[in-house]
């Protein structure tokens, strides 16, 4: 429910965002954050970041599931920059799974993870101003 | 309390993104031209938070003293704990987790699989040793990691995961740590 709670409240800023000025397009920066622990973060648009200039960048949040049992659904993000720094984690959480199988190309990504590449939080943004990825 | 602490991390990235938004991240009204030239920023390394506990705060007591409050309050505590019979169990209670990292992956897998979990954690040691991870580790840890079931399989690929977080591992240029997005595994 939090996370539902979490999850609306930035519908609602960046709806509000865009309201203050009518058709305002925004391009959020691909921002990858590593820290000396191997913890950190990343927030990206999968559009954006498609269309940036560079051909190394990327960004991706991949859901496996398999019948056959529990701990048998997992899910990871990579994140790569255009300098080649790499980032990425991996969770079984339910709930961080559901938000990462929702994830469009339209969409706004943040995601931490822990010392041991777990991930700790991922967040979905959905704006008007956010542009659809484009071939 | 997952829940929680996840709500409260998702309050701290709306932080961020309310940050982003202020410093002019996300830019506005931007141009399709102006999109395509807004890429990645590269290695924003941050070092973890060196703020002190006790900074100083308007009105606040002298910090120092505060300091010194609790050294001898840990102190008094840590007497305590050694004099109880039995010895320091909070001390043992105290000390940090067991790395996760640390259970035998390798166990998880079945055993007629097992060396292939072995295969796949022998090649990524030697990378870490070579300090990077080129286009025959891949092709060698991912030939062993899919004959895996998906819990060993995940627990040997978060390994890899950590050493590039760590960046004790650089990913030679044009490689993937297991495969090119996009195209599957």
């Amino acid at each position: 429910m939090n996370r539902l709670l979490a999850a609306g409240v930035v519908v609602t800023s960046l709806v509000t965002a865009s309201t203050a000025l009518a058709g305002q397009k925004g391009v959020p920066q691909f921002i990858l954050t590593r820290n000396t622990d191997g913890s950190g973060s990343v927030q990206g648009q999968m559009a954006s970041v498609r269309s940036s200039a560079d051909t190394a960048g990327y960004l991706s949040a991949t859901v496996y599931n398999y019948q056959s049992g529990d701990g048998d659904r997992y899910g990871y993000v990579q994140v790569r920059d255009a300098g080649g720094a790499y980032g990425g984690c991996y969770t079984y959480d339910a709930a961080l799974l559901d938000v990462m199988a929702r994830v469009q190309g339209d969409e706004f990504l943040y995601v931490q993870w822990d010392t041991y590449a777990r991930c700790t939080m991922v967040m979905v943004g959905h704006g008007s101003q956010l542009a659809p990825k484009t071939p | 309390m997952i829940a929680a602490r996840t709500a409260l991390a998702a309050m701290a990235g709306l932080v961020v993104v309310g940050l982003g938004y202020a410093a002019g991240r996300w830019s506005a009204p931007a141009t399709a031209a102006a999109a395509a030239a807004e890429g990645p920023r590269g290695d924003h390394r941050t070092p973890a938070s060196t703020a002190p506990l006790l900074a100083p705060q308007p009105g606040a007591q002298d910090p120092e003293m505060l300091r010194r409050i609790v050294r001898e309050e840990v102190r008094s505590a840590l007497r305590e704990d050694l004099a109880r019979p039995g010895g320091p169990e909070r001390a043992v209670d105290a000390a940090p987790p067991a790395d996760p990292l640390a259970e035998a992956a390798t166990a998880l897998a079945r055993p007629e699989a097992r060396p292939h979990a072995e295969e796949a954690l022998a090649t990524l040691d030697a990378a870490v040793a070579r300090h990077r991870w080129g286009e025959a580790d891949r092709q060698r840890f991912t030939a062993a990691v899919s004959l895996l079931e998906p819990r060993a399989r995940v627990e040997i690929e978060r390994r890899l995961m950590v050493a590039m977080n760590r960046d004790e591992l650089v990913l030679d240029p044009g490689t993937s740590p297991f495969e090119a997005p996009g195209t599957g595994r």
